[in-house]
């Protein structure tokens, strides 16, 4: 149905002229508008190519698909009879409103094209960019280099160089001045590359605080609430001499999160662990059965998930310092320090069951 | 990456510039293309079509022809301006003999060439015409001299596609009439003959008749006296015609009305022409576009009667006999007004109309009704800032503004004019030309510092009798960043050294031309604006005889003058001996 309409439309409604571009995308094209183009034109007499999309033009590389967009839009617009001079004027008018560069290779595809109407237009459209300038504002406009040697612009220009000054010595210091401007124009890349690189720097740290943050923050926030549980609870202690059994339970229980904390926050803050600070430690575990018990329990919980998920953040973290520069290097021996936590929460909670099992 | 797509940017510009070079025609932006770099430079050198050489020293034939391989129209200029108005030694130089065999030679592609204050000979002419003659289009020989009708006869012989012939104002040496009588016989295509104000006498109304017959596309004739009565058969032919100047009126008036002149004639020049002969203007007044009435013989009732009937006019030309009250009329009734000038008419008061005289009241009525003046060159009796400061608001299409004060007014109404030129200079932001030439005291140190500091574009400036001390020249000089030729007179309160450092300080300054400064005792002072490619020449002062208007001689000193210029072709050597150049390099080495 859809091809038996297609095929009664086309013969009596329309041509159509394929196309293709380097890119190798091949397009239909309404015969009178391809037509327009004179290179179009003398290909499709010459060869009898354009008929199918197995016989389609190829056009010239200067014809990308984006220009050939255009450039069948203006066009589309011209091969039409009857518009009036100052429609077509004003066509053109907001036709040319695009950035240089691509204003460049629409020229340079109409050119390709032998589309003489729009190369004059395109060019003159260039020939007012360019018009008032000075050299160095247009080889800024249109990225060019500065390859006139200074030799070669004092042999051959008609005219003199611009009098800038009649010292030598000002001359070899304005060049000297020249080239310090380019160099801090390229430094100022390289600030621009090291902005970049910064974000990640500070996404890095980010990582880094979050990481560090994060753990401590759950204890933290977990442990801190128990601190301030006990302390209440403490005073009530003291002004309640006899307390029930659940009560006992309960204070048993806060003493012990509070002494992990301040054991890992210890353990953070310094750069090393010593004996002498583990020593301490080992009493107040031994004064304490009922905490040796709980302890245990902990220790329980952090094994299973949260000891893995640690170890692995740890050793993720130490290869991203490792290969990044000394100052990553300081919070490579913070991360050891981490590593070092597991392993002395492993030999006390070791400890601790034991000892609670043989208590029980 | 970035590289390849700047590498790709550059080769799409590249591709492209060949389409869009041929759009770019003012010389200041072909400069600047060319300057881009090495693709830019060499596409510029291939296409460039015209080129013109302000100082024909400024460079060599033979560096032109290697830069510009393929020229079309050259321009080449001579002795300095002031040579117009007699300041230059007649033998100061200005050949141009080295140009012409390198044209001929190599320039295949030339067609138009225009020489200006340059000497030319009969042998210059005879080459150009045996081997250029049959390629040229367009030949200037503007205000030239040194030549005679015999290197004309090599024209009018081997120039058979000649269209412009222009001879204006050029010292030729008449030997005969057959020059005009080859031309004739040869040319088919001739558009402009001009041999107005030159020496020519010898015409054969029967050569012009033949011109006419056989040129159906001759646009513009100038000529010097010939009776308009003789001429009758000559409009008949010459039906293209649009401009023709020159002429006498011997006859009786009557005898005048009944010349018809071509029908599209519409630029005028009226030599000779006296209120009995104005109706035969009359009858096509309205159509004039351009009227040259400098060596009409109107006072300023003929002058305000041929102008109110002239609305569409575009050009004037007149002497300060228009007076301010045809100014009056010109701003009432011509609003196309473009281009401007009144020169001065004869010193003898009695010579002139007694309200023959152009003061701040004409320029006043003149910029209120004329705002379309793109140039402006007036020689007045009197002014006030005010003038200027209604120039400045009201004339904002203005790109040439010249002044001259005369002297023969003792009082002047409102000096000086410093603030009025700052207004002027403030409001007239198109200005490229600037004149300005007063009187002791008419511009103070002040006002010369507002002529530097609001001069953005000035190309072009002549200043006489400006300013106080060097501290005003000095102030000057930090300004006009565009100014490329300066030439200065009445100055003998700046000194050599002021001279020398405002030369340098004026950093786009080519050319500078001063008459009348403060000689140093030892004239080294000049030095001081040595530098590589920077040419000084010293004319000293001499005494000039000159003839008043009594017939006696007068011995007149003329003040020494200095002309200092960029040049890539180093020191000229074709001196005269009324010529001394300053010795650069030992001051360079140093």
């Amino acid at each position: 149905m859809f091809d038996a309409a297609m095929a009664v439309v086309k013969p009596e409604m329309k041509s159509y002229i394929w196309l293709q571009t380097v890119d190798g995308s091949i397009q239909q094209v309404e015969e009178e508008v391809a037509m327009f183009c004179p290179m179009i034109c003398q290909e499709v007499l010459q060869t009898g190519l354009g008929s199918s999309k197995t016989y389609a033009i190829s056009l010239p590389q200067r014809v990308n698909p984006a220009m050939l967009g255009l450039i069948l839009d203006y066009c589309r617009f011209h091969q039409v009879p009857g518009h009036s001079n100052k429609e077509r004027k004003t066509f053109d008018e907001k036709f040319i409103r695009m950035d240089t560069k691509k204003l460049c290779e629409l020229t340079s595809a109409a050119d390709s094209l032998q589309l003489k109407p729009l190369v004059d237009l395109t060019s003159r459209a260039l020939a007012r960019i360019i018009e008032g300038k000075t050299p160095e504002e247009i080889r800024e406009t249109f990225h060019l280099p500065d390859d006139l040697t200074e030799d070669l612009c004092q042999e051959e220009k008609l005219e003199p160089l611009r009098n800038i000054t009649d010292d030598p010595r000002i001359r070899l210091l304005n060049r000297l001045y020249a080239r310090k401007r380019k160099e801090l124009k390229e430094r100022k890349k390289l600030k621009d590359v090291e902005v970049e690189e910064e974000p990640k720097d500070e996404r890095s740290v980010e990582d880094l605080l979050s990481f560090i943050n994060g753990a401590d923050g759950d204890i933290k926030g977990t442990r801190a609430n128990k601190n301030k549980k006990k302390n209440r609870r403490r005073k009530d202690h003291a002004k309640d001499i006899s307390s029930e059994n659940t009560n006992e339970n309960d204070k048993e229980l806060n003493p012990l999160p509070s002494a992990y904390h301040d054991v890992n926050f210890d353990n953070a803050l310094e750069a090393s662990a010593s004996k002498h600070s583990r020593t301490q430690n080992l009493p107040a575990i031994n004064f304490s059965p009922k905490f040796e018990f709980i302890d245990g329990d902990v220790d329980d919980d952090l094994d299973p998930a949260m000891k893995e998920e640690l170890d692995r953040e740890v050793e993720d973290f130490a290869r991203r310092l490792n290969s990044d520069w000394p100052e990553r290097m300081q919070i490579l021996s913070l991360g050891q320090d981490r590593r070092l936590v597991p392993i002395s929460m492993n030999s006390n909670g070791s400890t601790h069951l034991y000892t609670g099992f043989d208590q029980r | 990456m970035t590289e390849d797509r700047n590498v790709r940017k550059t080769r799409v510009v590249d591709l492209v510039l060949d389409c869009v070079i041929p759009y770019i025609d003012d010389p200041k932006d072909r400069d600047a293309v060319s300057q881009v770099c090495r693709r830019w430079y060499e596409l510029d050198s291939l296409t460039r079509k015209h080129v013109t050489i302000a100082l024909c020293y400024t460079t060599t034939p033979a560096r032109l022809r290697r830069r510009f391989p393929h020229l079309e129209s050259l321009k080449l200029k001579g002795k300095p301006r002031a040579a117009m108005f007699n300041l230059i030694p007649e033998d100061w130089g200005g050949h141009v003999t080295p140009w012409v065999k390198e044209i001929s030679q190599y320039f295949d592609c030339l067609k138009s060439l225009h020489f200006r204050r340059m000497i030319v000979k009969d042998s210059d002419l005879r080459n150009l015409a045996r081997d250029r003659g049959h390629v040229l289009h367009s030949l200037k020989l503007d205000k030239c001299s040194g030549f005679t009708t015999d290197g004309l006869f090599h024209i009018g012989r081997f120039c058979k596609s000649l269209r412009v012939l222009f001879l204006e104002e050029s010292s030729i040496v008449e030997k005969d009439g057959e020059w005009l009588h080859e031309l004739a016989l040869n040319n088919t295509v001739l558009e402009t003959l001009n041999f107005y104000l030159t020496d020519i006498a010898v015409v054969k109304i029967q050569d012009l008749e033949l011109l006419a017959k056989n040129c159906p596309n001759l646009v513009s004739v100038k000529l010097t006296d010939s009776e308009i009565l003789d001429l009758v058969n000559f409009f008949k032919h010459a039906s293209a015609l649009e401009e023709f100047c020159g002429g006498t009126y011997n006859e009786e008036p009557e005898k005048y009305s009944a010349i018809s002149l071509p029908a599209k004639l519409c630029r005028l020049g009226l030599t000779y022409i006296g209120k009995n002969e104005l109706p035969i203007v009359f009858m096509f007044a309205a159509v004039l576009k351009k009227l040259d009435l400098l060596y009409a013989m109107l006072d300023t009732e003929d002058h305000c009667m041929l102008i109110q009937k002239c609305p569409n006019l575009e050009v004037l030309e007149t002497r300060n006999v228009i007076g301010d009250r045809g100014l009056e009329v010109l701003g009432r009734c011509c609003k196309r007004l473009k281009r401007l000038r009144i020169e001065r008419g004869d010193d003898d008061q009695g010579m002139e109309d007694e309200e023959g005289t152009v003061s701040h009241r004409g320029l006043i009525a003149l910029s209120q009704g004329c705002s379309e003046l793109e140039y402006m060159a007036v020689y007045v009796s009197d002014i006030t800032n005010a003038s200027l400061e209604h120039i400045g608001t009201h004339l904002k299409n203005l790109c040439d503004f010249r002044l001259v004060l005369l002297d023969h007014e003792e009082k002047i109404t409102d000096l000086p004019l410093d603030n009025g030129v700052r207004a002027l200079l403030r409001g007239c932001n198109k200005l490229r030309r600037f004149a300005l030439y007063l009187r002791r005291g008419g511009l103070t140190d002040v006002g010369l510092g507002y002529i530097g500091q609001y001069s953005p574009n000035v190309r072009w400036m002549l200043l006489g009798y400006v300013g106080e001390s060097d501290a005003g020249l000095l102030e000057f000089s930090k300004g006009c960043p565009s100014l490329q030729k300066l030439e200065m007179r009445g100055c003998s309160f700046f000194s050599e050294r002021a001279l020398a450092v405002a030369a340098t300080q004026l950093t786009s300054l080519r050319y500078l031309w001063v008459q009348g400064y403060g000689v140093s005792p030892s004239g080294r002072d000049l030095l001081a604006m040595a530098r590589p490619f920077w040419n000084i020449e010293l004319i000293p002062s001499r005494k000039v005889a000159m003839n008043t208007n009594s017939d006696e001689t007068v011995v007149v000193e003329h003040p020494a003058h200095i002309l200092a210029y960029y040049s890539l072709a180093g020191q000229r050597s074709d001196f005269p001996d009324t010529v001394v150049p300053l010795d650069t390099a030992t001051c360079v080495d140093t």
